[in-house]
């Protein structure tokens, strides 16, 4: 390892950190193909520091001023349990997998994750009666744009269980799985898509935990690379986060489904290395 | 607000510190080990390392306290939500770590 990897490792931290808080995605889709194809490390180096660099912009996003008060802790701590489940189970399917097996599926995961955007409506769920039962797993919150505290029920909690349960599937490959997890939420249990996606950016440390602490044991975290992509993502994602509001939802989506194909073909096609 | 509501806002504001120290902790240690790296000093692996582990605490102390204030308030549904996830996260570090 030398110092000009961790030099341009922290680059395109800060780049994939940037742009993925801008398209409402972590930076993996572009840091695990960097790593792996760029630097060479196996598979499972690469989605190590992803997740790594997942659970600090997690926590970062989520200490952010008022940031907190979206956040849905109940319904979180619930969904946690199908998250961390979901880790374990991929860790448990994919552990003697071979490094190509890993990658096609890598490249599976993120067409799909494609189709879920391209597919993803829009809608608002905010119900604006603060004193409404919202149910156990419920919540409500102070929205200026809808002028006072709004409320709302979680619907179809089965659906959210399943989604965080492939979410935590997914954080195998050095994804959140926060796109997963946020439009089910929005779209299928009514939940409004600032607290689906203040509540789902707080679960994604504890869900890339598992497999953090997994690649970890195994010494396939190598630490002056995992620093590196730390320090940059966290520098990247507060710049994306700076400039998130000034462009066009629909700009987004495009641009992340070309992203997501892009690297996807790269993957099918077993381009570099 | 309810006294529901009120618990809640308070485990928010706790919450709140653990990520930030987290954060500005385990950032702290990395900037620390890769400078150490780069001037080529001895240890700087355990000082990264180090950071990465204070980076893996963060979402474990947040669960942690929930899991407390879940007891606390006798919220069976919470504290056992938590305890699972707590026990998850054990298994995997534990048994991974040590054996």
């Amino acid at each position: 390892m030398n110092i000009a990897h961790e030099l341009i490792t922290m680059c395109v931290g800060a780049f994939a950190g940037g742009v993925g808080a801008l398209l409402g995605l972590g930076g993996g889709v572009m840091l695990v193909p960097f790593l792996n194809k760029g630097l060479g490390l196996t598979m499972d180096q690469a989605t190590g520091i992803s997740v790594v660099t997942i659970i600090a912009t997690s926590s970062a996003a989520s200490a952010a001023k008022g940031r907190l008060q979206f956040v849905n802790l109940r319904l979180g701590m619930v969904l946690e349990v199908f998250t961390t489940t979901g880790g374990v189970f991929g860790l448990w399917l994919f552990g003697k997998a071979q490094d190509r097996l890993k990658e096609q599926l890598f490249a599976v995961t993120l067409v799909a994750i494609a189709l879920v955007v391209i597919s993803r409506l829009d809608k608002r769920n905010v119900i604006k009666d603060p004193h409404m039962d919202v149910g156990l797993l419920g919540g409500r919150f102070e929205e200026a744009e809808s002028g006072g505290v709004v409320a709302y029920r979680v619907r179809r909690p089965i659906v959210a269980f399943a989604a965080s349960f492939v979410a935590g599937i997914v954080s195998n490959f050095g994804l959140g799985g926060g796109i997963v997890k946020v439009p089910a939420l929005n779209t299928w249990c009514g939940v409004p898509i600032r607290a689906a996606a203040a509540t789902s950016a707080l679960m994604l440390a504890a869900t890339a935990l598992i497999v953090a602490a997994d690649r970890f044991a195994h010494g396939q975290i190598i630490p002056e690379l995992a620093a590196a992509a730390v320090l940059g993502v966290l520098l990247g994602s507060q710049a994306g986060i700076a400039i998130q509001h000034r462009t066009k939802a629909k700009t987004h989506k495009l641009v992340l489904v070309a992203l997501l194909l892009i690297v996807a073909a790269i993957y099918f096609l077993g381009i570099g290395k | 607000m309810t006294s529901d509501d009120a618990h809640l806002h308070r485990l928010e504001l706790t919450i709140g510190r653990i990520l930030r120290a987290g954060v500005y902790l385990s950032a702290a240690a990395m900037i620390t080990g890769l400078a150490m790296t780069a001037a080529a000093a001895p240890h700087a692996g355990t000082v990264l390392n180090a950071g990465l582990i204070l980076l893996m605490m963060i979402p474990t102390s947040r669960i942690l306290v929930s899991l407390v204030d879940a007891l606390l308030r006798r919220d069976l549904l919470l504290a056992s939500a938590t305890a699972f996830v707590s026990l998850v996260i054990a298994e995997e570090v534990i048994r991974k770590i040590f054996f």
